[in-house]
């Protein structure tokens, strides 16, 4: 019995519970010591992180220090983003402008291998990709790539139903709720089960929401105020 | 041999048409179709008077000669494959191997009968003797992979006389080369047949037999063709050659040996046309920008492709790879049977320089990166943001062409501004508005009043019923419509 436990373990067939330490070699602080607690140091580096939401609910917000932590001579990629990029939210938060490159692609498969290109080129350090839906050899080729070419790529899904089945370092399910965004870990490579964390809006929005005045709102534009 | 005698060399090039063809299905794969040629068996290049110009050794083993009639030929070997004579491809290969040549010596000439002139004398003192000289251009003959013959004599039509009698011979002793030149058939001296006729009626049959009569005496006779004939011969009077001048620019074509349906059967011909381009620009120490590709097709069709590199590049290797990408969303409309590849814009070379110390492995640069995604996804799909000097967002916020560099603008960046931006704004309806939350404003833009389009806008940021962050605004000329703008992210 001991020697076909033996051989399994030599196949990599058994999981040991003592291997799940330091899941990833490198991490980048997140800037919310919250999640950076949550995911065990922050973001995994040179790897494929993806983040599930509706949408407008502070996804960028979460990677914005890692982005900005990155270095200046590098490019960053955008593929496809849902609309127009803003340049002064670029300039806001101090992202070099010519360095930064927006593609648009007819088709899925233009898209997967624009952003294995640029991962594994070297000259990119980060790029963001927003895609419906994944098979896991694109998967694969496109951590193989991250990690070939030393990048990172985020890549921004609708909320997801079905199962999970693919193979993710980390992918986070990003739900907006009434006092801050609620984060769920849908898997996390080595890490636990935890409990989901809701960061609070303020946090994620310090330029525009003030945690004393959020007790007043209103709901809707003052007419009052129009001449 | 003295510093001050003139020599010249003559390369007599005899089937440049059939090595051309040799040469091409070397590089290419084996074509499949039953339409190529088949180069192993008799083959034959038939000129316009029906006589075999240019034949390959299973012609020769089946025992057809040079200037032989078609009749005879198709009698001997009835399963001989004919192509007829194409003077002004052989003129351009000419061309080519001239240009080749160029980089070694500087007096070069054409010459009508598929040879070339160079000039040897002055090049002597640079290469150090002769022989140093002739070994590099024997390699890049070597390497150009065409049959040759060759002569050196001290005029160049003795050596032109030379080299077509194959003498094959480097020397430069006079009197070695006057031995063999007193030595050759008056029938193979060039003369005109009707002079020819009338020399060898007067008992004369070597060309030495000829010289040694006086010239007055032969100009009388023969006229004053013949006296320029003899100057030449004596180098009396300098002969008359247009020396060539190095191309301005770079434009190749190739006929492709069987036509082409799919586009990845390109890349062989075309790695071909890059490696002429490669060498090209390493001569120039020039990077290419931007080439022109020209897929000629049957039935006069022509498909154009654009090739750009926004760093430059000289490599074939680099161009095949972009040149793959275009070609790969290419469609023929009709199998190619021509290539042309043309040089549209070049530069200086200059040093690349790449990332040492960020301690990542560059495959590409950033500007290889640009050219490769704009290879296959087409220029107008990539862009930058830039900002312009607006208040009002959507002026404001534009796209620049990609990784260009671009004016900075003074002043501070507002606090907020949302991640996207809608172009244009929506309205937002009644229901809408109703399910809004709001958590600050407002910011009120006032722009345009020196024009007369002035706009107002108080501007709101506000939480929707799905939780999604918006920027929104009121213009102050219709106060009851709410406009979405932005969405932060």
């Amino acid at each position: 019995m001991n020697a076909l436990l033996q051989q399994l373990q030599d196949k990599q067939l058994i999981w040991l519970a003592n291997q799940t330490e330091a899941p990833y070699e490198h991490c980048q602080s997140t800037g919310f010591p919250a999640l950076d607690q949550l995911l065990g140091g922050g973001w995994p580096q040179h790897n494929v992180v993806e983040l599930q939401s509706h949408g407008a609910c502070a996804e960028l917000q979460l990677i914005s220090k890692a982005l900005n932590h990155s270095g200046s001579e590098l490019l960053q990629v955008w593929i496809n983003p849902p609309a127009h990029l803003c340049a002064e939210y670029l300039l806001q938060q101090k992202r070099p402008l010519h360095q930064l490159i927006q593609l648009n692609t007819h088709r899925a498969a233009d898209a997967l291998w624009a952003a294995e290109l640029c991962l594994k080129s070297g000259c990119c350090i980060d790029v963001l990709l927003w895609q419906n839906s994944l098979q896991l050899t694109q998967l694969k080729r496109l951590q193989l790539a991250a990690a070939q070419g030393q990048s990172q790529l985020y890549l921004f899904r609708p909320l997801q139903t079905g199962q999970q089945l693919l193979p993710w370092t980390l992918s986070l399910q990003l739900m907006p709720a009434s006092t801050g965004l609620q984060i769920r870990i849908l898997k996390r490579k080595g890490g636990w089960q935890q409990q989901d964390l809701l960061l609070p809006w303020a946090e994620l929005y310090p330029q525009f929401i003030k945690p004393e005045l959020q007790q007043r709102h209103s709901s809707y534009p003052p007419l009052s105020r129009v001449s | 041999m003295s510093a001050q005698m003139e020599f010249w060399l003559y390369l007599y090039f005899p089937q440049l048409q059939l090595d051309k063809l040799l040469l091409l299905q070397h590089n290419m794969p084996a074509g499949n179709d039953t339409t190529s040629l088949d180069l192993t068996a008799p083959l034959a290049i038939v000129g316009a008077d029906h006589q075999l110009l240019q034949l390959n050794p299973a012609a020769r083993q089946a025992g057809l000669t040079l200037g032989m009639g078609l009749a005879s030929a198709a009698a001997l070997c009835h399963q001989l494959q004919l192509l007829p004579h194409n003077a002004e491809q052989e003129q351009q290969q000419l061309q080519q191997l001239s240009q080749l040549l160029y980089q070694y010596c500087a007096d070069i000439a054409l010459q009508p009968d598929s040879g070339l002139v160079l000039k040897l004398s002055p090049m002597l003192a640079l290469y150090g003797g002769a022989m140093q000289f002739w070994q590099q251009l024997q390699q890049v003959l070597q390497q150009a992979g065409y049959q040759y013959h060759f002569a050196t004599a001290q005029q160049p039509l003795v050596a032109r006389l030379l080299a077509q009698q194959r003498w094959d011979q480097f020397l430069l002793q006079p009197d070695k080369i006057q031995q063999q030149l007193r030595a050759l058939p008056l029938q193979h001296a060039q003369l005109p047949a009707k002079q020819q006729e009338q020399l060898q009626r007067l008992g004369l049959s070597q060309l030495g037999d000829l010289l040694t009569i006086p010239q007055a005496e032969l100009v009388r006779r023969f006229g004053v063709d013949m006296l320029q004939y003899l100057q030449q011969l004596t180098g009396t009077k300098p002969a008359l050659l247009q020396f060539i001048q190095p191309a301005e620019q770079f434009e190749q074509q190739l006929e492709l040996l069987y036509e082409m349906e799919r586009s990845d059967q390109l890349l062989a011909p075309l790695q071909h046309l890059f490696g002429l381009l490669q060498l090209y620009l390493q001569q120039r120490d020039q990077l290419a920008y931007q080439l022109e590709l020209g897929l000629l097709q049957r039935q006069q069709q022509q498909q154009q492709l654009q090739l750009h590199s926004a760093q430059g590049e000289y490599q074939s290797k680099e161009w095949l790879k972009l040149c793959q990408l275009q070609l790969e969303g290419l469609t023929l409309k009709k199998p190619v049977i021509q290539l042309k590849l043309i040089l549209r814009r070049a530069g200086p070379r200059y040093a690349q320089y790449k990332t040492l110390f960020a301690g990542k492995q560059q495959l590409y640069s950033a500007l290889q990166l640009l050219s490769l995604l704009q290879a296959r996804l087409g220029k107008t799909q990539i862009k930058s943001p830039c900002l312009q000097n607006d208040l009002l967002p959507e002026r404001a916020n534009c796209y620049a062409a990609a990784l260009e560099p671009q004016v900075s603008i003074e002043g501070k960046v507002a606090a907020v501004r949302p991640a996207f931006l809608v172009d244009p704004p929506l309205v937002l309806d009644a229901e809408q508005q109703q399910q809004l939350h709001l958590c600050y404003g407002p910011e009120r833009l006032s722009s345009g009043w020196w024009q007369h389009q002035s706009q107002h806008r108080d501007y709101y940021v506000g939480q929707n019923a799905q939780g999604q962050w918006l920027w929104l605004f009121r213009d102050l000329q219709q106060p009851e419509l709410l406009y979405l703008q932005g969405y932060f992210s």
